[in-house]
C-alpha cells in the first residue's frame, strides 16, 4: 500500500523547496510569514519521514518507482526516472528524513529572525529532495543528479549570508572542490557504461568486472568521494563550508550530504569485492584523514571548526571501515553519527544563537545557564568519544574490531592502520573534551548575557540525544547478540567482503581496549581542561611548540594549495594569455574581421535599393540553382 | 492525353512564365510588377494540370486549386501594402522606392 | 486534332494578353489585356477538360484578383503618364536574356520528358471505383478532402490571415 505512495517521497520535498522557493520570490509579503514557511517545510519532510517509516516498517522486497516519462533517452542510452527503495536506500533515507525533519524543526527557532528564511527553507527542502534522489537513484545518472543537486544545495546555502565575502568564498570554495571530485564519478561512469552498456545499478551488479576495470573504476569512485565526503586531499571545504548557518552544517556538512560519498562506495560495494586491492587505498586515505583531522580540531578555537574537523576525522572513520570491506559498518557509523554529529552542531548552534560568537575562548560555563543545551552537548560528546553504552561506541568499536580483523587475517598492514585509528579514537575523545569543558564547564569569559534557547530548538536537541544514546543498540557487536542493522538489515542489499570471525578473547580484549581509550581521551581532557580552562591550550601548546602551530593553522594545507595548484594556475593563465592573447587572441579574429568586412564591402555594392535589381538577382540565381539541380 | 498535347502545353507555360519574368525586370513601377507575378503564378498552375491530366491523376490539379487560392491571398496583401506604399510615398515607381536599402 | 488547333488559338491568345500586359503603358488596358490572357488560360484548362479548375480560373482570377488589381489601379489614380517606358540598354537585354533562360530550360525540362506512358495513373482505389471523369469535382474533392484535407484548412487559415493583414495594412491610422 505505502509503496503506491512512495513518489511522494520525493514530490513533496521538491513541492515545498518550488512553492516556498516561488512564493517568497514573488510574494515579498509571504517571506515575513517566516514560522509559516519553516512550519510548512519542516511538516513535509516530516510526511517523507513517516512514509519511508511505514515503508521500513512493512519491508519485505526491494521496491522499485518509476515516473512515466524519462529523463534523457539518447538511443540506445536510455535513462529513466526510476527509483529504488531497498535496504540500503531506505535506511539512508530514513536518516536524512529523520535527521531532516528535526534540523527544520529546529532551524524554525533558529533562523527565526533572519530575512532569507524563505529562501533557507526552501533550499533546505531543495537538499532534502537532491538527497534522497541520491540515495534513491536506480541508475548512475540519476544518482549524479542528486549529487550535484545536494552540491548546488550546499553551495547555496554555505553562501546563504553572501554579502559577506568570506562567505562566499567559502561557498566557492566548496562548489569548486566538490567538482574535482565530480571528475572521478563521471569517469568512472563513462568506463562502467563502455564497459557493460548500462547504467542500470542492478544491472551493472550482474556483470562480472575484470580485476583491472573494478581498481580503476573504484579508484575513481572514491576520488569523487572525497570531494564529497571531505578526505585528503579534497576535505579542505569542509571546515569554510562553515560559513552557512549552523542547521545546515549540521544536515549538510555533518549528517547527510557528506555521506553521500560513503553511500556511494557502499552503493558499489560489488566493484570493491572484484578489486579488494583497491580496498587499501581507501583505507590509507580514510585512516590518513581521520588522524590529520582529529590532530587539527585539537588545536582549533572556532567551535563549527572543531566540529568539522571533528566530521572530517569521522568521515575518515567510515573509509577506513569501507577500506576493510565492512561496507555496512560504514553505514552503520554513519547512521549513529549522524545522530550525534548533528546533536553537537544543534548543540553547537543553540549556544551561537545565544553568545553571538563561534569562539569557544569567550565561551565557558554555560551548562549553568542553558541546562538542555548542556546536558544534550556531554551526551554528545560521550557518544562520539566512544564511551559505552552510547551509539559512538558500538560503531566505532566494531570499526576498529574490523581493522584488526583485517590484520589478523594476515594483512599486517591493517595492524597499522588499527593502532592509528586508536590513537584517532584518543583524540576524538580528548579534544571533543576539550570543547565541552572550554564550553560548557569553568566560568563564563564572555560579556554577552546568555539564556537557554526557546523550545523549538530544545525539542530537537533532546530527540537527538536520546538517539545518540540508543543508535547504537541497532548494531551490537556480535558477542552481544550481533548487529541487527548489519547480518539482518542491510546485508540484504550490501555484500561485504567476507572476513574471518573474531574470537570472543580478542573482541572483549578490543571493547575494552577502545573503551579505555575513550575514558583516557576524556580524562587527559579533563586533566588539562577541565581542571586548568583555558590555560590547557597554553599548556598543551608549549609542551607541542612547532606541532601546535603548525595544527592551529589547519596544517598549512590551504596555503599547500594556493602555493601548488593556484599560483600555478596564475602561472598557465598568464602563459596562457600571452600566447593566447597576443597571437591566437588578435590575429585570429583581426583576419576574420578583415575578412568579413571585405566581403560585406564587397555585397553592399550589390545592394542598390533598385527593386527589379533585386528581382533580377533572384531570377538570375533560381535560374543557375535549378541548373545546378538538373545538371548534377 | 497524348504526350503532344503535353509538350504543348507545357511550351506555352515556359512562354509566359518567361513572359511574365519579362514584365517582372522591365516594368518600373510596383503595381505593374506585381501584376506580372501572376502570370509567373498562372504559368506554374499550368505546369500541374497538364501532368496531372496527362497522368490522369487529380492531385495536380488539387495543387492548382492550391496555387490559386495562394495567389488570391498574396494579391490581397500586395495589393494593401502598395496601397500603403502609394499613401506615404505618392508614387509607386521604383526610382522612389529605393528606401528598401535600409 | 481540333485539341491542337484550339489549344493552339488559345495559347496565343493568352500569350499575346501576356505580352500586351506586360508592354503596354496604359495601367488599365494592361490589366484587361491580363483578363484576356486569364479567359485564355481557362479555356486552355477546360480543352484538357479540367472543367472545375477553369470555372474557378475565370471566377477567382478574372473575377476577383483582377478586378481587386482594376481597383488599385484606380484608387492610386495610375494613368500611363505615371508609367515610364520600357528600359533600353542593358537592363533591356539583360532581362530578355533571363527570360529566355527560363524559357529553354522550361523546355528543354518538358521535352526530356520521354518515358512515361500516358495510360499510367496514379490514382488511388478510391477514386478509381467512382465513374471516373477527369475534370469533374468528385474526384477532386475526394482527393482534397482526404489526403490534402490538413493542407486544405491550412489554406483556409492563410485566406484568413491575408484578410486581416490587408485590411489592416490598408486601414488609416487615425481609425484604429
Amino acid at each position: 500500500m505505502v509503496s503506491t505512495l512512495l513518489p511522494l517521497g520525493l514530490a513533496l520535498p521538491l513541492l515545498g523547496a518550488v512553492t516556498i522557493g516561488l512564493g517568497g520570490l514573488w510574494l515579498p509579503s509571504l517571506r515575513e510569514q517566516r514560522q509559516l514557511l519553516g512550519g510548512i517545510a519542516t511538516l513535509l519532510v516530516g510526511i517523507t519521514f513517516s512514509l519511508f517509516l511505514f515503508t521500513f516498517l512493512g519491508y519485505e522486497k526491494p521496491l522499485y518507482f518509476a515516473f512515466t516519462w524519462d529523463w534523457f533517452a539518447l538511443e540506445p542510452l536510455r535513462v529513466p526516472l526510476r527509483y529504488q527503495v531497498d535496504s540500503l536506500s531506505l535506511w539512508m533515507a530514513l536518516i536524512i528524513t529523520g535527521i531532516g525533519t528535526l534540523i527544520h524543526l529546529y532551524s524554525i527557532g533558529y533562523m527565526g529572525s533572519d530575512e532569507g528564511a524563505w529562501r533557507y527553507f526552501a533550499l533546505l527542502n531543495l537538499f532534502i529532495f537532491s538527497m534522497l534522489t541520491l540515495v534513491l537513484a536506480d541508475s548512475l545518472p540519476l544518482l549524479f543528479l542528486g549529487w550535484e543537486g545536494v552540491g548546488a544545495c550546499s553551495y547555496f546555502l554555505i553562501g546563504f549570508w553572501f554579502a559577506e565575502e568570506g562567505n562566499a568564498k567559502a561557498a566557492q570554495k566548496a562548489f569548486i572542490m566538490n567538482r574535482i571530485g565530480d571528475v572521478g564519478l563521471l569517469a568512472a561512469m563513462i568506463i562502467l557504461y563502455a564497459e557493460t552498456g548500462t547504467f542500470d545499478i542492478d544491472r551493472l551488479k550482474s556483470f562480472s568486472y575484470a580485476g583491472d576495470t573494478a581498481y580503476v573504476v573504484g579508484i575513481l569512485l572514491f576520488f569523487a568521494a572525497t570531494g564529497k565526503s571531505a578526505q585528503i586531499p579534497l576535505y579542505t571545504w569542509l571546515p569554510d563550508a562553515m560559513a552557512g548557518p549552523t542547521p545546515v552544517s549540521a544536515l549538510i556538512h555533518a549528517a547527510t550530504m557528506v555521506t553521500a560519498g560513503i553511500y556511494l562506495l557502499a552503493r558499489m560495494d560489488f566493484l570493491y569485492n572484484s578489486a579488494p586491492e583497491a580496498l587499501y587505498i581507501v583505507a590509507g586515505i580514510g585512516v590518513a584523514t581521520a588522524l590529520l583531522g582529529a590532530a587539527i580540531a585539537l588545536a582549533q578555537h572556532d567551535i563549527k571548526r572543531i566540529l568539522a574537523y571533528s566530521t572530517v576525522s569521522q568521515l575518515g572513520f567510515m573509509f577506513a571501515s569501507i577500506g576493510a570491506g565492512a561496507y555496512t559498518l560504514a553505514i552503520f557509523h554513519v547512521f549513529t553519527h549522524a545522530f550525534f554529529k548533528a546533536l553537537l552542531f544543534l548543540g553547537a548552534g543553540s549556544v551561537i544563537h545565544t553568545v553571538d560568537t563561534q569562539d569557544i575562548r569567550e565561551m565557558g560555563g554555560l551548562r549553568a545557564k542553558m541546562p538542555i543545551t548542556g546536558v544534550t552537548f556531554w551526551v554528545g560528546v560521550l557518544a562520539i568519544a566512544g564511551l559505552p553504552p552510547l551509539a559512538g561506541f558500538f560503531s566505532k568499536d566494531e570499526i576498529l574490531a574490523a581493522t584488526y580483523t583485517r590484520g589478523q587475517a594476515g594483512e599486517t598492514l591493517y595492524y597499522i592502520f588499527w593502532g592509528i585509528l586508536m590513537g584517532v579514537a584518543f583524540l576524538t575523545a580528548f579534544y571533543m573534551g576539550r570543547m565541552a569543558w572550554l564550553t560548557f564547564e569553568g566560568t563564563y569569559r564572555g560579556r554577552v548575557s546568555i539564556h537557554e534557547s526557546p523550545m523549538v530548538m530544545t525539542i530537537p536537541l533532546l530527540l537527538l540525544g536520546i538517539g545518540s544514546v540508543g543508535a547504537g543498540f541497532v548494531g551490537l557487536p556480535s558477542i552481544l547478540g550481533g548487529s541487527w542493522l548489519r547480518e539482518k538489515w542491510l546485508s540484504r542489499s550490501v555484500q561485504d567482503m567476507a572476513l574471518p570471525h573474531l574470537s570472543h578473547e580478542t573482541e572483549i580484549f578490543l571493547i575494552i581496549a577502545s573503551t579505555m581509550i575513550a575514558i583516557i581521551g576524556l580524562l587527559a581532557a579533563w586533566y588539562l581542561y577541565g581542571k586548568r580552562g583555558i590555560e590547557g591550550d597554553k599548556l598543551l601548546s608549549a609542551r607541542l611548540a612547532g606541532i601546535y602551530a603548525w595544527l592551529a593553522s589547519q596544517a598549512k594545507v590551504d596555503l599547500l594549495y594556493e602555493r601548488i595548484f593556484v599560483q600555478s594556475y596564475y602561472v598557465i593563465a598568464d602563459l596562457a594569455k600571452d600566447i593566447v592573447g597576443s597571437w591566437v587572441g588578435r590575429l585570429l579574429p583581426n583576419t576574420v574581421v578583415k575578412g568579413i568586412q571585405g566581403l560585406s564591402d564587397l555585397f553592399s555594392r550589390l545592394h542598390v535599393g533598385y527593386v527589379p535589381l533585386y528581382v533580377a538577382y533572384m531570377i538570375g540565381a533560381g535560374l543557375l540553382f535549378v541548373l545546378w539541380m538538373v545538371l548534377t | 492525353m497524348s504526350i503532344e498535347i503535353l509538350y504543348s502545353v507545357l511550351a506555352l507555360a515556359g512562354a509566359l512564365f518567361s513572359m511574365g519574368i519579362l514584365g517582372l525586370l522591365l516594368r518600373r513601377n510596383l503595381l505593374l510588377a506585381f501584376l506580372s507575378i501572376e502570370l509567373l503564378i498562372n504559368a506554374a498552375n499550368l505546369n500541374f494540370l497538364s501532368f496531372s491530366r496527362y497522368h490522369n491523376e487529380p492531385t495536380g490539379a488539387v495543387f492548382v486549386l492550391f496555387g490559386i487560392c495562394l495567389a488570391a491571398v498574396e494579391a490581397v496583401v500586395g495589393l494593401g501594402l502598395i496601397v500603403r506604399v502609394f499613401r506615404v510615398q505618392q508614387d509607386l515607381g521604383f526610382a522612389k522606392l529605393s528606401s528598401l536599402r535600409w | 486534332m481540333l485539341v491542337y488547333a484550339a489549344i493552339g488559338l488559345f495559347g496565343c491568345l493568352a500569350l499575346i494578353g501576356g505580352a500586351i500586359a506586360v508592354m503596354l503603358r496604359n495601367p488599365v488596358y494592361a490589366v484587361l489585356s491580363l483578363v484576356k490572357s486569364m479567359i485564355g488560360i481557362a479555356i486552355i484548362y477546360f480543352l484538357l477538360s479540367a472543367e472545375y479548375i477553369g470555372a474557378i480560373q475565370i471566377i477567382v482570377y478574372a473575377g476577383a484578383i483582377l478586378v481587386a488589381f482594376l481597383f488599385v489601379v484606380m484608387l492610386v489614380n495610375l494613368s500611363s503618364e505615371d508609367i515610364p517606358p520600357l528600359p533600353r540598354g542593358l537592363p533591356l537585354y539583360g532581362g530578355i536574356g533571363l527570360a529566355l533562360g527560363w524559357m529553354l530550360l522550361f523546355l528543354w525540362a518538358g521535352f526530356s520528358i520521354r518515358e512515361v506512358p500516358s495510360s499510367t495513373q496514379f490514382y488511388s482505389e478510391e477514386t478509381l471505383s467512382l465513374p471516373y471523369l477527369y475534370g469533374s469535382v468528385a474526384p477532386l474533392g475526394k482527393t482534397l478532402f482526404t489526403a490534402y484535407a490538413f493542407p486544405f484548412e491550412l489554406l483556409s487559415l492563410t485566406l484568413i490571415v491575408g484578410m486581416i493583414s490587408a485590411s489592416l495594412l490598408v486601414k488609416r491610422k487615425k481609425e484604429i
